[in-house]
């Protein structure tokens, strides 16, 4: 049943139509404007490749804002599974197709021989960024929240200004000896920011139990 | 109703109170101390934590760092009774909505500029006290325009929150002002004149432009004004009268920019 649910909600059009598309649009928009403003210059691989990684996870702090939330609260179909849908939609229709776009213009301005490092390195940052941001709205949403992806724009900056605060464990560090260690720290942060994730994903009533226990049933 | 209730409605400084004390408690600034304190505790400080150096951070804290939040808290401090649907509710008040929004700009711009005139207050101290290096050293009149700054972000937020009633028009705003500025002004030489900073610090590679630090104090008030006035006359009513007012504010702030750049 759960299976087919989720094929009707794609098939039908329904999930992409329940994203909030203004905060999708305002990302590409500033894509393209900063893409147009740099002219076809691509020679600063990195520092671009950053900043248009920023605005698209601007753009997808929305999306696990819903309107239906409350309605479909009472559904079988339960939360965790909604909030994945939704990202999933959101990866599939808007972050993967832009940024490989992003990464196939970008890439061949780099050296051949750092191509796959550099690629794999920056989207690790974009992964976490995202992450970052869907575990704060997940969190949000747990705490009353109705439409949590506003505060997912102030949280990313400040968890940005944190992160590439620490002078001894550099962040934003460019093609080098410091590449390794520097995204193996990212990757750390995005195993951390998706273990909060998770856990913010599941259902607030929903607690650990034995498996042989079920609160109806009673002893007799 | 009363006339009590009525004189109430209409007197603005309990409802800029009222809003400046919203903003004060919203739980976008609660990060802005934690990241200036923990920036501040890891930098690395090559040249070790003197004077010049607590000059500098005070100057990046109001300059830099808190414009970004208080442009977030403004928003949705403004944009709080159309989230919560508490707008019809609202329209019944004697505070008529041209009245809640003088405030709500008043109660946004003021405590920020308050807190920008103490940072440039302390810096100027630091200043008198100390030999802060030339290359470091912020004029009185780029002092005077942090004030203006921090002012302007909190108005450019509730200006976002009366015009882009959609989903992410904070992101718009946020990434119009910040990105779209520096891409925009970044591509001429007089550029960052222009912007809605400060004319004491460059970005990125920019070359410093000389120029009249006053006259660009003129060109942030006369943009803080332009906003307030967009933001107030938002409805379609009004329009006739953002035109008439706006019109003339907005010629005057171009006027002065032009003239801040020689």
């Amino acid at each position: 049943m759960t299976r087919s649910v989720t094929w009707e909600l794609i098939r039908g059009g329904h999930l992409v139509r329940s994203l909030r598309l203004a905060p999708f649009v305002t990302g590409v928009v500033a894509v393209a404007a900063f893409l147009a403003a740099r002219g076809g210059d691509t020679h600063d691989v990195i520092g671009d490749l950053r900043v248009l990684g920023l605005l698209l996870a601007l753009g997808s702090g929305y999306v696990l804002d819903d309107g239906a939330a409350v309605t479909l609260q009472a559904s079988p179909f339960s939360l965790a599974r909604r909030l994945w849908l939704r990202i999933g939609c959101a990866a599939v229709v808007f972050i993967v197709p832009l940024w490989t776009a992003m990464l196939a213009r970008f890439l061949p301005s780099a050296p051949s021989g750092d191509r796959w490092a550099l690629g794999l390195g920056l989207t690790a940052e974009l992964a976490t960024a995202l992450t970052v941001i869907w575990a704060v709205t997940a969190w949000g949403r747990r705490h009353g929240f109705e439409h949590p992806g506003i505060i997912t724009t102030p949280a990313l900056l400040a968890s940005l200004l944190l992160v590439t605060s620490i002078p001894q464990a550099p962040m934003l560090v460019g093609s080098g000896s410091q590449w390794t260690s520097a995204h193996l720290r990212w990757s750390g942060l995005l195993a951390g920011a998706a273990c909060v994730l998770v856990a913010g994903m599941r259902d607030p009533v929903a607690r650990w139990r034995s498996p042989g226990h079920h609160p109806n049933r009673q002893r007799v | 109703m009363t006339t009590v209730d009525t004189a109430v409605g209409r007197r603005l400084a309990p409802l800029t109170g009222w809003e400046a004390r919203r903003l004060a408690r919203h739980p976008v600034l609660w990060p802005l101390p934690v990241v200036i304190v923990v920036t501040s505790a890891l930098d690395g400080a090559t040249g070790g934590r003197t004077i010049g150096y607590w000059y500098g951070t005070i100057f990046v804290a109001v300059a830099f760092f808190s414009p970004m939040f208080v442009l977030f808290a403004a928003n949705l401090v403004a944009s709080g009774a159309r989230r919560s649907r508490a707008e019809e509710m609202l329209n019944v008040t004697p505070a008529t909505d041209t009245r809640r929004t003088w405030a709500m700009c008043l109660g946004v711009a003021l405590p920020p500029a308050a807190v920008g005139a103490v940072a440039a207050g302390a810096m100027a101290f630091i200043d008198s006290v100390s030999n802060i290096p030339p290359q470091d050293l912020q004029s009185a009149g780029e002092l005077a325009q942090i004030p203006f700054i921090l002012a302007g972000a909190g108005l450019l937020g509730v200006l976002g929150a009366r015009w882009l009633t959609f989903a992410g028009g904070a992101v718009v705003t946020f990434v119009a002002a910040t990105l779209g500025g520096v891409v925009v002004f970044g591509r001429f030489h007089s550029g960052m004149w222009w912007m809605w900073w400060s004319t004491g610090a460059t970005f990125e590679d920019q070359v410093r432009v000389p120029g009249r630090p006053w006259l660009h104090v003129g060109y942030l008030a006369g943009l803080c004004v332009c906003a307030a006035l967009a933001a107030v006359y938002r409805d379609r009513a009004h329009w006739p009268r953002l035109a008439a007012i706006g019109a003339p504010v907005l010629a005057a702030t171009l006027v002065v920019g032009w003239f801040q750049v020689p």
